[in-house]
């Protein structure tokens, strides 16, 4: 088979001269940085050192809502001031954490300020967080809330079973969480947006390689000295193979770098089926790229300047934003019938598909379905473009109508 | 009819149109294994379509090639033949060791191999310190030897070259020169396109020549040169007028040209023999001293002009 032979060696010689080029390095080094900084910057920014938190206490709210709390009634639990006493006395005592203790008026303003910049709200019975209320703050507000206790039922002196116990469980506090901690599903929508935009990237980013590179050969004229030699699908079958190995080593790169160092840096957790969902990203890459590629080489055959080739090329550019903003959206609604049509259309899919995937909740038979168009229509697109590009390979000059290309070499 | 055991190139009633416009007519010539064919016409004429044609980069409407009487494989096409398109082209930003060990390999050569035999060519050409150096850091001369070692690294048995001296300066057109004579003397066979023609004349075994897609001369220089009327020039001390009158009226010849040395060219009718010379002789003395009396053979341009305006 030296038909494979000759693909090897074409393939080989993009991959080499391309790795050899320093604008790969140079924007490989930059996406790295890119993926690592979204990777690691949150604990970074997390930082090292104490703690810092600010609290904000409702001024004479009444323990309430709890059968325990309401069951106590005036004579129970501490009183907000002094709980706001025992947590500044807390900022004092523990070198880890760091308190800002504020007052306000009514839980309403409680509420506002947590919204705000405020980390945890006491109003009652009840600390009001926005998301989740940190494990270290838990720890000091029940310290502090606890401490405020003992110092009321030593001053009044009244000792009784259940004053003991609301020593060890003061006032019952429990966490109202308004928005609640970020879920799995969450966190693999994070995932599936920068995975989104890493898809993105490289398909364009090779697409056009593709098409510059068949330009590169016309251009220069060295394409008539290749085909004296190879069959034309034979060099455009390696053309594409090499680009497109080093655009999916890429790809793995930077996923295993940007997942290592999340994982590294305790920035996320990552969701059950991580793996599964990561494979998905390659095997769609392959798929998105076999086709988009196809393309970019008929639109690289049908000029013969650099300087052209953006006409040709940005139907296919746009068709990829376009897919691009509709994966954006399918994240927040991935069962939505735009996102459902895109993720089987085989220009579409490679980029909405996976993220529906790893939302969860799509049929297997939709995935098959898009599976099995993509691979026809990459079959199709093979044919159309082995075609186009035996058309225009050797037709310089004037840009090519499509049809043109397709009628063959003259 | 072969100058060596090598395998003919046997084009035979190759048509071709492009939309429509005839650029190849029932084209017929061969290339003797081991000779050196000079192929010359007009820009247009059909000489690149014709190479393309050998080298399969287009497939024509009729006709066909033969090598060695059969037509060539795509393997036997890679490996046996060497091609230098008019349209000079390699990758610029490639090293030129690279991009021929590449190219080489491409027409089947081993990697040891090729890389022996880049390095070979780099250095018989002239090119062998810049090695290392990207093809587009090259001066265009320079590219050009890359371009013909390429074409030649893989030890082909026929060279089809595409314009090989245009753009080369004249210390370059004495390599290009020794190597197609070179190549031809290891035994493969070289057809060229020029419109050089004193180059054409003393390189080559044989000349076709192409007019309008169609073959208007094809054979050996002697040959096309023995086709024609024999010429002679003569030169008196004299009118010219006087001396082409003088000429014109000896029977079985007649004054063709008179040149701006005042010299008379006569064509001798068919047939004749030498029994006219003596009659000429004997006229030019008449009108003056003769200071010249010579057979004139045309050159390679005088012929090419003759065929494609007549």
């Amino acid at each position: 088979m030296t038909g494979w032979l000759d693909v090897r060696l074409i393939a080989g010689r993009e991959v080499v001269t391309r790795l050899r080029a320093r604008s790969l390095h140079v924007s490989t080094a930059l996406m790295l940085a890119i993926v690592l900084a979204v990777a690691v910057l949150p604990s970074v920014l997390g930082g090292n050192g104490p703690a810092h938190y600010r609290v904000a206490v409702v001024r004479g709210a009444a323990s309430a809502g709890d059968g325990r709390g309401a069951a106590a009634g005036d004579d129970g639990g501490p009183s907000p001031e002094a709980i706001a006493e025992a947590l500044r006395a807390v900022d004092q005592r523990a070198p880890e954490v760091r308190l800002a203790v504020t007052s306000v008026g009514s839980e309403a303003a409680a509420r506002a300020a947590v919204r705000g910049d405020v980390d945890a709200a006491i109003s009652g019975n009840r600390i009001i967080v926005d998301r989740r209320l940190p494990d270290a703050l838990a720890a000091v507000v029940r310290a502090a809330a606890q401490s405020a206790e003992v110092a009321r039922a030593v001053a009044a002196g009244d000792v009784t079973p259940r004053t003991a116990r609301s020593l060890t469980d003061p006032a019952g506090l429990r966490v109202v969480a308004l928005r609640g901690p970020s879920s799995a599903g969450e966190r693999r929508n994070t995932l599936s947006r920068v995975a989104s935009f890493l898809l993105y990237g490289q398909l364009i980013g090779y697409g056009v390689a593709v098409a510059s590179g068949v330009v590169e050969e016309k251009s220069s004229r060295v394409v008539e000295v290749l085909l004296a030699r190879v069959r034309a699908r034979e060099l455009l079958t390696g053309k594409i193979v090499g680009i497109g190995a080093l655009g999916l080593g890429q790809l793995l790169l930077y996923v295993v770098v940007g997942l290592s160092a999340a994982t590294a840096a305790g920035t996320i957790d990552l969701p059950p089926g991580w793996l599964l969902a990561a494979l998905g990203v390659m095997a769609w890459f392959v798929l998105g790229y076999a086709f988009y590629a196809c393309a970019f080489a008929v639109a690289g055959a049908l000029v013969s300047r650099q300087e052209e080739v953006q006409n040709t090329t940005a139907p296919l550019t746009v068709l990829l934003i376009v897919s691009f903003a509709v994966s954006v959206f399918a994240v927040e609604d991935p069962s939505s019938t735009v996102a459902v049509v895109m993720s089987l259309l085989p220009f579409s899919a490679p980029l909405v598909m996976p993220l529906r995937t790893a939302a969860g909740g799509v049929p297997a038979w939709q995935v098959v379905a898009a599976v099995l168009i993509a691979v026809a229509s990459i079959a199709g697109m093979v044919r159309l473009a082995a075609r186009a590009y035996e058309g225009g390979a050797l037709r310089f000059g004037s840009r090519l109508s499509l049809r043109e290309a397709l009628a063959g070499r003259s | 009819m072969g100058y060596t055991d090598q395998p003919m190139l046997d084009i035979h009633a190759l048509s071709h149109a492009y939309a429509g416009q005839p650029a190849l007519d029932a084209v017929d010539f061969t290339v003797p294994g081991g000779s050196i064919v000079g192929f010359v016409g007009r820009n247009g004429a059909g000489k690149t379509t014709a190479m393309r044609a050998i080298m399969a980069l287009l497939v024509p409407d009729a006709g066909t090639v033969l090598w060695g009487g059969s037509p060539p494989t795509s393997q036997t096409r890679r490996r046996r033949f060497g091609y230098m398109p008019e349209e000079r082209g390699l990758y610029p930003k490639m090293r030129v060791l690279d991009q021929l060990v590449y190219l080489g390999r491409l027409a089947g050569m081993a990697t040891v191999e090729a890389r022996e035999q880049a390095r070979e060519w780099a250095d018989r050409l002239g090119v062998g310190e810049r090695g290392r150096d990207n093809v587009e850091a090259l001066s265009l001369g320079n590219q050009q030897r890359v371009q013909l070692a390429a074409a030649l690294l893989h030890r082909p048995d026929l060279l089809v070259l595409d314009e090989p001296f245009s753009g080369l300066d004249p210390l370059g057109v004495d390599v290009m020169a020794g190597v197609l004579r070179a190549e031809a003397g290891r035994g493969a066979s070289v057809l060229f396109s020029s419109h050089q023609l004193e180059l054409v004349e003393q390189i080559c075994d044989r000349v076709v020549i192409l007019e309008a897609g169609r073959v208007v001369a094809d054979g050996t220089i002697a040959g096309l040169r023995g086709a024609g009327p024999r010429r002679w020039r003569i030169g008196v001390d004299g009118d010219p007028p006087a001396l082409a009158q003088a000429l014109a009226d000896v029977s079985g010849a007649r004054a063709w040209r008179t040149d701006a040395d005042g010299t008379v060219l006569v064509e001798l009718a068919d047939g004749g023999g030498a029994a006219p010379l003596g009659a000429l002789l004997d006229a030019a003395r008449a009108v003056g001293t003769v200071r010249h009396f010579a057979e004139d053979v045309p050159s390679l341009a005088e012929l090419y002009r003759e065929v494609v305006t007549a």
